[in-house]
């Protein structure tokens, strides 16, 4: 493929926006522009990367971290900014408690371990995939990726997050 | 239920859970993309067609922004910065914006410095922004505002104070001097309640200033 039409690069972002989105919110509160800056970066690569999709996360979060160090500079901005947080999820009317408390959940995991899973359940990236974003082991990222989910599991005890609606 | 069963169960659970959409269109991105790759941004007004612009208007418009002069056209020429995908929130009702920085603000100085009517005009507007960024200091200090007002005048104080500090000789990123211009939750009343001073037809000062009038 020599470049990427209009058709293409909106076929991405319907199917990898969303994923995209909340991955790069897991470092920056703008994660709309390091996604668009990606994307950018996407339409100058000549060739076309064979994986655009993985590609795309690479970029995603090198653009992500850059623009959570220019957030990290404006500090004051940034606490502003983060009283007014937009949801890291789209809720419905009766699925607002769960994603307010599944953004809280996954705020308190470590960075790696919210990378991986964001990375694989939203972004349905396979574990060798993932290993290759975050320069670790597969053995690493599966281990976190699992551990993870059973911090998560441990701090939903006793409480519900009732999706199947 | 075995510990890889919790988990997975867990993990379907929360794959259920629908991210954020991300809005901007392949179309904007494209234009943005064409338009950086020319050193240009792209600008629209509720009633001016997306276009590109050059360096010297940009500085004059980021200036009017600054003073609040243009606040009511612009949700998009008012904060060009890199946050294209803010922009297009505020305003994504009435225009399509693609905003890019055309090139680092080290060719905002230059423009200004620049003697030409866009010179002047940008000089008038950045002693309005100055003071303005005075009165909103001591209207944010003197009473409670909400998070919206005191964002959308930290934005504005900060890129004044940058913008100064960048005349100074300070050694700030241009990047970051763009970026401060950024609002937080922007929106036309509340920017109204703050006296900012509305042009009574921004539309045709925007035409102005990209040579249309």
């Amino acid at each position: 493929m020599n470049s990427i039409d209009a058709r293409r690069l909106q076929e991405l972002i319907d199917q990898h926006g969303r994923a995209l989105k909340l991955y790069a919110r897991q470092w920056c509160l703008s994660p709309e522009d390091a996604v668009q800056e990606a994307l950018i970066d996407l339409l100058r690569q000549q060739p076309v990367p064979d994986n655009l999709v993985s590609w795309l996360y690479v970029a995603v979060r090198r653009r992500a971290i850059n623009v959570a160090r220019g957030e990290t500079r404006r500090a004051t901005r940034q606490q502003h900014a983060a009283e007014q947080r937009p949801r890291w999820f789209e809720p419905t009317d009766d699925e607002l408690d769960e994603t307010i408390e599944c953004e809280r959940l996954l705020a308190n995991l470590s960075i790696l371990e919210r990378e991986i899973l964001v990375a694989k359940l939203w972004g349905e990236q396979t574990f060798a995939e993932i290993a290759t974003l975050v320069n670790q082991p597969v053995s690493t990222v599966h281990r976190k990726y699992h551990q993870a989910l059973q911090t998560l599991q441990s701090q939903l005890d006793g409480k519900t997050l009732e999706t199947n609606r | 239920m075995s510990n890889e069963e919790v988990n997975d169960h867990l993990a379907n659970r929360l794959k259920q859970l629908k991210p954020e959409p991300f809005l901007i269109s392949a179309e904007s991105i494209m234009a943005a993309a064409t338009a950086e790759s020319q050193g240009k941004a792209i600008i629209a007004g509720p009633n001016v067609p997306a276009q590109p612009i050059y360096g010297r208007n940009w500085i004059a418009l980021t200036a009017a922004c600054l003073s609040g002069v243009m606040v009511g056209s612009l949700a998009t020429a008012a904060w060009l910065t890199p946050g294209a995908a803010t922009a297009e929130r505020v305003q994504t009702s009435k225009s399509t914006v693609a905003p890019s920085i055309p090139k680092p603000a080290n060719q905002v100085m230059d423009a200004v410095a620049t003697p030409d009517a866009t010179k002047s005009f940008a000089d008038t507007q950045f002693k309005n922004a100055k003071a303005n960024s005075t009165k909103a200091t001591s209207e944010k200090d003197s009473r409670e505002t909400s998070h919206v007002l005191s964002s959308v005048w930290t934005s504005k104080r900060l890129a004044v104070r940058d913008l100064a500090n960048r005349d100074n000789g300070s050694s700030r990123s241009d990047q970051e001097v763009l970026s401060v211009t950024k609002p937080v939750n922007f929106s036309y009343p509340i920017v109204n309640d703050c006296a900012a001073p509305l042009t009574p037809n921004p539309d045709r000062l925007l035409r102005e200033l990209l040579g249309q009038s």
